[in-house]
């Protein structure tokens, strides 16, 4: 169970909820896409359900998955054609020809029912592929192509109509399994149903899984780049089409099995019906965006509405009006929640808090440990120019230099003359770095994890989620921000997940939304878990391991503070102060080799941002109305190194008055006598002597405490 | 699930024969809905005042909910039905409602299946193919709910159908034909069926084709028109460029066979190409007048039918008799429409308005 740090704010528990995070939350989740096809279907399912007497009855839902089983079918194999980017329109005369000849297969051929299945299937199937070979391959246009195919097989259903429908009227052949496709059941579930949920599960496995409905999605998204993926665009094309004709040989099947009728006029106009339920589904006519659950929604919605004016003996002709009104008006909303639902969260998802830091240390005062000097004035340059933003840096016993890079590489670097080499690419933004007893270097990449790369340049997930917390609406799971980490002497790494709701490249919004968004996390070795240690920590940012092992320090770069927590010991588990109302903005802690630790601020503090700090209206109203290069930030470019006693007491504070050099100071190693300095966005490290503290090793190597 | 016709013979042996025992052992015991000689036969008691005849008459029918579900409900055929079963029933507080289900099998069984479901007491079925309502038939029976079909019979049979005796009317008219074209001295005649699948077309097909051959007549065509008047008259069309010696088209309803009629008259065939139909709506009466139809056959489709319908409902829903076992036929008689008769009042019935 996680400590909860949300006291450190200093902010009634009030302050934890806020309506606007939670709204841009919400909107935020990817099945929000599909509020407005959900919440038609609950409509009308309230409207008829308190309307009409029965309607939430077993026998009624029996008679309505009838319906819906083979519109729903129908209506799987559109949605295929439409996420490829096509449309098949011919669905309701391949209905009509296969429940002749279904029937035709059963009655007057006596085939066996397997047969019979197979052959209305392939049927289907075979006609399907008549509209993908004219599509896919003599480019013809689907909507005129399958307008025309609907045509063609219209006529071939009233041919077989004018020639066989009293035979197959006066025929008679009686068979269990037959019957069992229309009209049976699968403990107490209507056959047709059954076949529905089977179909629509398989089709949302192969639109979202399988290759071919990732290609088939692509290329209805965008042909001209699917091409250029190299993807087979005719075959893929075709493929729907015989889907789509499958989908509806299945559906002439079960209709034939319930009814046994033939008739020209069977599935009419299915075709509207069809495309009007997918269409309030929100699968979209311009390809690339459907799922199989949508499908069946929208499918849901039309059944409803037909069933319930069923039930109230209306004029069949009402049920088209109110389905086109329907059409219309949710056309409508729909096109403005997809246009805006993007926007609104764009203005609305960072949702800024109120905090109340105390007034600032004065570090212009006299003779104060905060007076600005030049000790790291003149620091010497590493790599210049091949690095590009190394965040932390570590250096091994060897004297051997390990750095990250913000286009995701981990740079060795032999010795302070010596020219960078790339060891590896991780990919994301390696920041804060760390030595296992094996001298693996551990790495905490913002926007992927914790990462171990080894000597050999092998990289490695070590740990990239966490259980999801289940009462957030965001997915809490992903380590979005893991910033900093130090090893403890039992091998358990803790490190840093600055925000679990900015990526790494925006961790600036996180600052500016100033609330506990971060945690601490630990990864054991011994079990391979990851646990939360804190939670709702604001910004949490260097961590180190204390001198004796027992406590954990970590710098909240939100609240300009230090805090110890307690990893053994007899105050395991406690959260305690360590160093407050620091005059800068933490970023990394290191253990100096005499017993004291290492600070570096990654910024200083401004009474600008102090007071922006205390007007949370007057930031939301800047990320509202404000270009983002022109807003109010926290500094983030006057760094400084300070050294704190195990107490916490800052002893002084090291300055490059100049800021040549090393711009920003994001993080110190000490090391034989030098402290390396690694800076956010660096162009280099820094190397610089300081006074060297009798028979003491430096602390870079992380694993070596004093235990 | 499919039931059989020996099992609902057997059930209803069963069905009989208990409520024989019945009657036997606990003759005093109330009956289900009446005062009948028989168990659970419903009915009036043998004497009865007229006020008692009133009220428990009353009794068995107010509430009742009966249902229908037509093919269209833009004939005027269909709508004279609706129109006097809705008088007829609700005259006597019966709940009446009739949807149409505009040709489509699958709206109509959902409709059936919802009227099931919702417990009604009885429907009334206009059925279009033979085969395709049959198991929803037995199942509004097996769920004792009275079946009465309209005009076009199912292999599944209801507890009453009224409708013409197609194959008797089939020959009547085609006797008319034979008589007409050997008076013209040709042979040659085409029939113009409805879907082919419904009870309609198949034996009035079979009747017609039974007289011409009696007749050595020569069917130079004989095929299904879907009650749709275009359609037909494009058969006609066709019928009539490959056989230039066509002496008439036999058919069934009136409201596909005007198209017949147009195509005929268009051509300026009216008189020398015979159109037969059967059903007499106002528009085939007039079209008698003209000349361009030539006989037609009055079975009471748009004028008694709908009222027998009702009676028959009336009849079955206070009789007390088990649903599925009364099993009828109810066929309305036929009268030969033509230029000598058209204006008789008792024949041709317009739309309802």
């Amino acid at each position: 169970m996680s400590r909860d740090a949300y006291a450190l704010t200093g902010m009634p528990w009030t302050h934890r909820f806020s309506f606007q995070r939670a709204l841009g939350e919400l909107l935020g989740k990817r099945w929000m896409e599909a509020v407005v096809p959900v919440a038609l279907l609950i409509g009308v399912g309230l409207y008829f359900g308190l309307t009409t007497i029965g309607f939430y009855t077993t026998s009624n839902a029996r008679t309505m998955s009838q319906v819906v089983a083979e519109l729903g079918l129908v209506a799987l194999g559109m949605t295929v054609v439409l996420v490829g980017g096509g449309i098949d329109l011919s669905v309701g005369a391949i209905v009509a020809v296969v429940n002749s000849m279904a029937l035709m297969m059963f009655k007057l051929w006596e085939w066996p029912v397997g047969l019979v299945v197979i052959g209305a299937i392939g049927l289907g199937a075979a006609m399907g592929a008549v509209n993908g070979v004219l599509i896919a391959y003599l480019k013809t246009r689907p909507f005129i192509t399958t307008l025309v195919m609907l045509l063609a097989y219209r006529t071939v259903a009233e041919f077989i109509d004018q020639g066989y429908s009293t035979d197959l009227a006066l025929a008679l052949r009686l068979d269990e399994s037959w019957t069992f496709i229309g009209n049976g059941s699968v403990a107490g579930v209507p056959t047709p149903l059954v076949i529905l949920v089977l179909v629509a599960g398989a089709v949302h496995l192969l639109l979202s899984r399988s290759r071919w409905g990732w290609r088939v999605t692509a290329v209805g998204s965008s042909r001209t780049s699917a091409r250029r993926a190299g993807m087979n665009l005719a075959s893929i094309t075709c493929s729907t089409y015989v889907f789509s004709g499958a989908m509806a040989g299945l559906s002439g099947l079960l209709i034939a099995s319930r009814l046994e009728g033939t008739s020209s006029r069977t599935a009419l106009g299915l075709e509207f019906s069809v495309l009007t339920a997918v269409v309030l589904g929100g699968v979209s006519l311009t390809g690339g965006r459907g799922t199989a659950m949508r499908a069946l929604i929208g499918t849901l919605v039309v059944s409803v509405i037909s069933q319930g004016l069923t039930m109230q003996a209306k004029d069949r002709f009402l049920f088209q009006v109110v389905l086109a009104v329907i059409l219309l008006v949710f056309a409508a909303v729909d096109l403005k929640w997809g246009k805006n639902r993007g926007k609104a969260i764009q203005k609305i998802y960072l949702a800024p808090g109120l905090q109340r830091p105390e007034k600032s240390p004065d570090i212009y005062a006299r003779d104060s440990v905060w007076t600005v000097n030049d000790l790291l004035t003149g620091a010497q340059a590493i790599g210049t120019d091949r690095l590009d933003g190394p965040e932390d840096v570590v250096v091994d016993a060897a004297g051997v230099m390990y750095c990250g890079d913000r286009r995701g590489y981990v740079w060795r670097i032999p010795g302070p003359e010596a020219e960078p080499e790339i060891l590896a690419r991780v990919g994301g933004h390696p920041l804060g770095l760390a030595l296992d007893a094996e001298n693996n270097i551990l790495i905490c990449v913002a926007g992927m994890g914790l990462y171990k790369v080894g000597q050999d340049g092998r990289v490695a997930g070590v740990s990239t989620e966490v259980p999801r917390t289940w009462y957030r609406i965001n997915d809490d799971s992903a380590i979005r921000l893991a910033d900093d980490l130090d090893i403890a002497p039992d091998g358990v790494v803790y490190f840093s997940d600055a925000s679990t709701r900015f990526d790494g490249d925006e961790y600036f919004l996180d600052l500016v939304e100033a609330r506990p968004n971060g945690r601490l996390l630990s990864w054991d070795p011994k079990t391979g878990r990851t646990t939360v240690e804190l939670r709702n920590y604001a910004f949490p940012n260097g961590v180190c391991v204390s001198h004796d092992g027992q406590s954990v320090l970590i710098n909240s770069s939100l609240l300009y503070r230090i805090d110890r927590y307690w990893i053994a010991g007899p105050k395991k588990g406690r959260l305690e102060p360590f160093v407050t109302n620091l005059p800068g903005i933490p970023d990394n802690i290191n253990r100096a080799s005499d017993g004291t630790y290492w600070v570096a601020f990654a910024g200083m503090r401004t009474p600008a941002w102090d007071l922006a700090s205390l007007m949370p209206d007057f930031r939301r109203r800047m990320v509202k109305e404000v270009p983002v290069d022109e807003w109010l930030l926290p500094n983030l470019n006057t760094s400084c190194v300070i050294k704190v006693t195990e107490e916490g007491e800052v002893l002084e504070s090291l300055w490059d008055r100049e800021q040549r050099d090393h711009a920003v100071i994001t993080s110190m190693r000490e090391f034989e006598g030098h402290l390396y300095l690694g800076g956010l966005t660096n162009n280099r490290l820094g190397r610089i002597e300081i006074a060297q503290v009798e028979g003491r090793q430096g602390a870079s190597r992380s694993a070596e405490v004093d235990a | 699930m499919r039931i059989n016709g020996s099992t609902v013979r057997l059930a209803a042996a069963v069905a009989v024969g208990a409520l024989a025992l019945g009657a036997c052992t606990s003759g005093a015991s109330p009956s289900q809905s009446g005062n009948g000689d028989i168990e659970g036969a419903g009915g009036l008691p043998k004497t009865a005042t007229p006020a008692d005849v009133v009220k428990l008459t009353t009794e068995a029918l107010a509430g009742k909910v009966v249902r229908a579900s037509m093919l269209t409900d833009s004939a005027a055929l269909t709508q004279n039905w609706s129109a006097r079963l809705e008088l007829g029933l609700e005259a006597v507080g019966i709940d009446f409602e009739s949807v149409a289900s505009n040709y489509d099998q699958q709206l109509q069984a959902q409709q059936i299946q919802t009227f099931i479901d919702q417990g009604v007491d009885a429907l009334v079925l206009h059925n279009q193919d033979v085969s395709s309502l049959a198991s929803l038939i037995t199942k509004a029976q097996d769920a004792g709910i009275y079946v009465v079909v309209l005009n076009l019979g199912s292999n599944a049979q209801s507890d009453a159908f009224v409708g013409p005796n197609w194959e008797e009317m089939a020959k009547v008219l085609a006797e008319r034909v034979v008589a007409d074209c050997q008076a013209k001295g040709k042979d040659e005649v085409a029939i113009i069926s409805g879907f082919g699948s419904d009870s309609g077309s198949v034996s009035s097909t079979e009747g017609a084709t039974k007289v011409f051959e009696a007749a050595n007549f020569n069917i130079v065509a004989s095929q299904p028109g879907q009650y749709d008047p275009s359609k037909a008259g494009e058969i006609a069309r066709t019928i009539l460029q490959q056989n230039p010696n066509l002496c008439a088209f036999q058919g069934n309803w009136d409201g596909m066979m005007l198209g017949v009629s147009k195509v005929v008259s268009d051509q300026g065939l009216s008189g020398q190409v015979g159109v037969y139909t059967t059903d007499d709506s106002q528009p085939a009466c007039d079209a008698i007048g003209e000349g361009s139809m030539t006989a037609a056959v009055d079975y009471g489709a748009g004028t008694n039918m709908g009222d027998t319908a009702a009676a028959v409902i009336k009849y079955l829903l206070q009789s007390g008799i088990p649903a599925g076992t009364a099993r009828t036929a109810i066929f309305m008689p036929n009268t030969i429409v033509d230029q000598s008769n058209y204006t008789d009042a008792r024949l041709c019935y317009g739309p309802i308005h």
